[in-house]
């Protein structure tokens, strides 16, 4: 039943995925792309670059996307997006609700701080994990790879980023 | 939509020195407190009490802040939020907090820290939280609803399209320039992000990442390997 593994799936996304976008990636990838090949690792690259250069947060855009394919209906696209929001949601509702006694809570404090490495180690995971032959076909990736990170260090604006890297590919790989 | 309001001024700030008295009530063409239910609760509470302060148990709104009002301004939030969370911090502090005053700033950034350390997109749970400060659950349900709709329906034009132009050479050509700079982007961050750790936690989060990476084991596990390790700790070391 595709729709309900999809639901479940996202469900987890939605509620494990702490630490936000990129984050998250690595989980999605997990989920989406080893455990239910719903597409592909380049597929995902494709996402997160369009995901880049339209609004929205990716683990949104990415469960929006996903449900369509999967699916090949708009019920999976919508059934995928409401599935990654309810965590998120519920969870947030009960800290909203309960900040006030939880401000100073220790033990909350310090179980955030146990997770902080693991949230940038999961970034990490992420950008590992989209390292492939397949997204980095020759020296010319590595290239583009160096210069996007530099210059994303320096603050360059990330749409700027992809569509010249997308005009640099239109020029060499065509 | 937007010439409706014109230049607005900030109007909280005269609340922010915390008197606890409703700002001034700045109504619209739509009354403020709109929603059912809300007449009544304030009707027992006196007549003096301005109808615009009581929303519910949420603090006193400036202005109209009706379920579709809220939807409305997420709604063009959510439209003009690219590359995730932080990309709406200032809008929401111009748009929610300068233009509307709907919630105070100080209450925003407190928030905003909880809406980082919780699970899901950061942008979502902000969004969930200045909801929910507005107009309770259905005013975080306005909210969410409204961030997420345009991206949905770009994104589903995309899906629906993307696949009959993927094997387009031009297209392919792009994206294999894209591929790399999409991993450039994630890892960028990384930078930043370790040099608030000390050199044993960005120990633990490339062993993380290489447990990940390597064994194709669940990030799942990792996340809870981090809670409760810092919850163990929190117990050792009272």
């Amino acid at each position: 039943m595709i729709y309900l593994q999809l639901f479940y799936t996202y469900l987890k996304i939605g509620f494990f995925g702490f630490g936000g976008g990129y984050a998250m990636l690595s989980l999605i990838q997990h989920e989406v792309v080893e455990n239910n090949q719903w597409i592909t690792n380049n597929e995902l690259a494709d996402i997160i670059a369009i995901s880049q250069m339209t609004p929205g947060p990716i683990a949104i855009n990415s469960a929006t996307y996903i449900g369509y394919v999967a699916t090949g209906n708009v019920w999976g696209s919508l059934l995928a997006t409401v599935a990654v929001c309810t965590p998120a949601m519920s969870v947030m509702l009960l800290l909203t609700k309960f900040y006030l006694k939880l401000r100073g809570n220790r033990t909350m404090a310090l179980t955030i701080e146990g997770m902080k490495p693991m949230m940038i180690g999961m970034i990490g995971a992420s950008a590992l994990l989209l390292l492939t032959p397949a997204t980095f076909i020759d020296w010319i990736s590595w290239a583009v790879f160096g210069a996007c990170f530099v210059a994303s260090i320096l603050k360059v604006n990330p749409i700027l980023l992809i569509v010249l890297s997308g005009v640099a590919g239109l020029l060499i790989y065509l | 939509m937007n010439t409706r309001y014109p230049f607005r001024r900030p109007v909280r700030r005269a609340t922010e020195s915390g008197s606890g008295t409703p700002a001034p009530a700045q109504p619209d063409n739509r009354p403020a407190a709109a929603g059912p239910g809300t007449e009544a609760r304030g009707g027992s509470t006196g007549t003096d009490l301005a109808a615009t302060a009581d929303t519910g148990g949420t603090p006193p709104t400036a202005q109209d802040s009706s379920y579709g009002a809220i939807f409305w301004t997420f709604f063009k939030i959510g439209l003009f939020t690219f590359g995730g969370g932080y990309a709406m911090i200032p809008l929401i502090e111009r748009e929610i907090i300068d233009r509307r005053g709907w919630i105070e700033k100080q209450n925003f950034l407190e928030l905003l820290t909880v809406a980082q350390s919780a699970p899901g997109p950061i942008a979502l749970n902000t969004s969930v939280f200045v909801g929910y400060k507005i107009r309770g659950v259905r005013g975080a349900t306005s909210a969410i609803l409204g961030a997420i709709t345009p991206s949905f329906f770009i994104i589903l034009a995309v899906a629906m399209f993307f696949a009959s132009i993927k094997d387009n050479r031009y297209v392919e050509a792009a994206f294999k320039g894209m591929r790399p700079a999409v991993v450039a982007l994630i890892a960028a961050p990384i930078y930043n992000l370790a040099k608030g750790l000390g050199w044993w936690r960005i120990l633990i989060a490339a062993v993380a990442a290489f447990i990940v990476w390597y064994f194709s084991v669940s990030p799942i596990y990792m996340i809870i390997i981090g809670a409760v390790a810092g919850l163990t700790y929190s117990f050792i070391r009272k």
